[in-house]
């Protein structure tokens, strides 16, 4: 067998509007008129000129070898599900190909197939069978899928009567036990309660640990492409935009998405109050060696940075306090970081200089967050200003288990633990 | 969908006889969308299968009444019931087919996107519940046949002929009307009433004789009026029909086929776009 897995060649794909196509499907019809494809070339620019169809996608082109496990990312519309479409085969590429060598399995979703009538038993055979596993290979495996289900007591009701955590739990298991050389995951597949979500994360990272099994994984959320996968491509129109060490393709994704974001110059803004002997000029952020940054993951050490300028003759010792509140997109307040809790108000002012606010961990869940800052001179406000900046946090992983709290807790994220323990009673 | 060596994804077309083959190693994927479909639809009735009887029993039972006892119909060679049931259970079986044709892809439009599969597995998994029905309902007419002591001549011998040839014709024409409808969704609308209509143009509820002569020759012009003659002549000895029309309705029944299966197959790969 060849070392590559997975070849991809100017594949292109056009789509038309509305699900309407002017002719038909290329059934007889275009067999009969004998269209060559120069002119199916002409009809489709026409269609594309006119408005009528659109390139999802337009030139891409890609190499994995065995073995390698890519992730793929890009904006709604990038056509990430395009190009899972068309190597799971579901529909035909326009133009260009794509060569797949050894057998290949797509799991794009938990539980096709599954029937509302039928027991989860025969449900199993049945979506097993849709995801090409053979009668043998089932029965090999069934008491494994339905272990890792824990749905055993259910087996034989009717899937109509199950919770939807159960359904879904049913349909994971029997798609993390197909075993491909090479296999195709959208992210829909970590699904579930928060226990079952890790289950299945840390069984995609088991399937994705196999030295021989190629893996291309489609993902939105950056947390988990950076865990599974070495190599990242992202997608942009339709093309590959970047390409390499997953690491760096998101960070230049967020550079790319945030740019504007990271440093905010504040000295034209007329929005602020406080008599003006400090004017703050601009903000940034740091990570503790100093680099600006454009963004900063939850959980992670940053500095918040605000320059200012004081004016002559009010620079030298004086009591200071400096303030940052963080609110949510929705207005809330969720907290501040004033200098006087940490009774650190001695301080000093120079004709030029920065406040730093440092943050051992930004305690914020992914998302962008409003930042308004006020500095006190010896009690009396210097410069206020509301809606100073927008910070942004991306994914990161402060507990080491690449989770976070869902969002719908709220939007901060502590540090915590648990322990289970008997009632003091009880152990005495 | 498993694939084993080297897959090349392009925009040509495998050749027909490779896709058959493809669907042929499919053939348990098959077997499990039929069974799911035949346990899914009588399973929650509270009278079950016996469903598949019933259904039609009630449709025969209209027709007697309507077409025996009010508008008085009358056969020479074999009693009304019987002579209505060996016409409509072959009509059923061509009707479910065509008429379930476009439904049948429409409802596997969301399995369609999510899996990859020989996608004539879809019609062949509908024109396999119709075929069910069919045997069962079929056996039954049999039994109809020794019960009314109808004489069972060597003609017997031809029925495997006529229900081939009516799976072939209601197949073919599944497949043209599902790519069809792909494209085009008044086909969907058309089909049930291009059905009704082919229905009174065959001698289903009424013998050939009551066609006048002047219209025979357009009568036998039609398949359906050929089969439905052929399968009532094997098992109870009514008049057989021509020769000619039997040659030109095989020639027409493989043409259809082909064309169905021609139609289909290159058409699969981009279906899921229209759905």
């Amino acid at each position: 067998m060849s070392e590559i897995a997975i070849e991809v060649e100017g594949l292109q794909k056009l789509y038309y509007l509305g699900g309407r196509r002017p002719a038909s499907l290329g059934g007889v019809s275009t067999w009969l008129s004998g269209k060559t494809q120069a002119a199916r070339d002409d009809e489709s620019s026409r269609a594309v000129d006119e408005g009528r169809a659109f390139w999802a996608l337009k030139d891409i082109n890609l190499v994995l070898k065995r073995g390698e496990v890519l992730g793929i990312i890009g904006r709604n519309g990038a056509g990430k599900s395009t190009l899972l479409k068309i190597l799971s085969r579901i529909t035909a590429p326009t133009k260009g190909r794509a060569v797949i060598r050894g057998s290949m399995v797509s799991l794009l979703e938990v539980g096709t197939g599954f029937h509302d009538e039928l027991t989860g038993r025969e449900n199993i055979y049945l979506n097993a069978t849709m995801l090409g596993m053979r009668r043998s290979e089932i029965e090999r495996k069934f008491d494994e899928i339905v272990s890792f289900s824990g749905v055993e007591r259910f087996l034989d009701t009717p899937v109509k009567h199950y919770s939807s955590g159960m359904r879904v739990r049913l349909g994971f298991s029997v798609a993390a036990h197909v075993e491909p050389d090479i296999l195709i995951i959208d992210e829909v597949l970590a699904v579930g309660d928060l226990a079952f979500q890790e289950k299945c994360l840390s069984k995609v990272d088991s399937l994705t640990q196999d030295q021989a099994r190629t893996v291309v994984f489609v993902s939105h959320s950056m947390a988990s492409v950076a865990s599974l996968c070495p190599r990242t491509v992202r997608l942009e129109g339709g093309v590959v935009v970047d390409d390499g060490p997953s690491g760096d393709v998101i960070n230049r994704y967020y550079g790319q998405e945030h740019q504007a974001k990271g440093i905010a110059s504040l000295a034209d803004r007329r929005d602020r109050i406080g008599s003006g002997v400090v004017r703050f000029t601009s903000y940034h952020l740091e990570d503790l060696s100093g680099q600006v940054l454009n963004y900063v993951r939850s959980g992670e050490p940053a500095s918040i940075v605000l320059n200012y300028e004081c004016q002559p003759g009010f620079d030298g010792p004086a009591e200071l306090l400096a303030n940052i509140v963080f609110s949510n997109s929705k207005g809330v307040r969720l907290f501040g970081a004033p200098s006087d809790a940490t009774r650190q108000t001695k301080g000093r002012l120079w004709p030029k200089g920065r406040l730093v606010c440092r943050l051992p961990e930004v305690p914020l869940l992914p998302g962008n967050y409003e930042l308004d800052i006020a500095c006190l001179r010896d009690r009396e406000l210097a410069d206020k200003i509301m809606g100073a900046a927008t910070l942004t946090v991306i994914e990161g992983d402060p507990f080491g288990t690449g989770a976070l709290p869902h969002p719908h807790f709220g939007d901060v994220v502590i540090r915590y633990g648990w322990d289970y323990e008997p009632s003091s009673e009880a152990a005495g | 969908m498993l694939s084993r060596h080297v897959t090349v994804i392009d925009s040509t077309e495998a050749s027909l006889l490779s896709k058959l083959g493809l669907a042929w190693q499919s053939r348990e994927l098959l077997t499990h969308m039929v069974k799911r479909d035949l346990n899914g639809r009588y399973r929650p009735a509270s009278l079950g299968r016996a469903w598949i009887f019933l259904r039609p029993a009630l449709e025969i039972l209209t027709y007697v009444v309507v077409f025996g006892f009010i508008l008085g119909v009358r056969t020479t060679e074999m009693p009304y019931a019987l002579f209505l049931c060996s016409g409509l259970v072959p009509w059923l079986f061509i009707n479910q087919t065509i008429g379930g044709a476009a439904d049948s892809l429409a409802s596997a439009r969301h399995v369609m996107s999510k899996v990859s599969f020989p996608r004539l597995i879809v019609p062949l998994s509908n024109l396999s519940l119709a075929l069910i029905d069919f045997l069962v309902l079929f056996a039954i007419v049999l039994v109809l046949v020794v019960a009314y002591q109808l004489s069972v001549g060597p003609a017997i011998l031809a029925l495997p002929f006529f229900i081939i040839m009516m799976v072939a014709l209601a197949f073919g024409m599944s497949l043209l009307i599902a790519t069809w409808s792909v494209s085009h969704p008044d086909v969907t609308i058309g089909v049930p009433v291009a059905l009704r209509v082919m229905m009174y143009l065959s001698p289903i509820v009424y013998p050939p004789s009551f066609v006048p002569t002047a219209f025979r020759p357009f009568f036998d012009l039609n398949p359906v009026a050929v089969i439905v003659s052929g399968i009532r002549w094997s098992i109870g000895g009514t008049a057989a029909p021509s020769a000619m029309s039997i040659v030109f309705a095989a020639v027409f029944v493989t043409v259809v086929l082909i064309a169905g299966l021609v139609a289909f197959v290159r058409a699969e790969r981009r279906m899921i776009d229209f759905l």
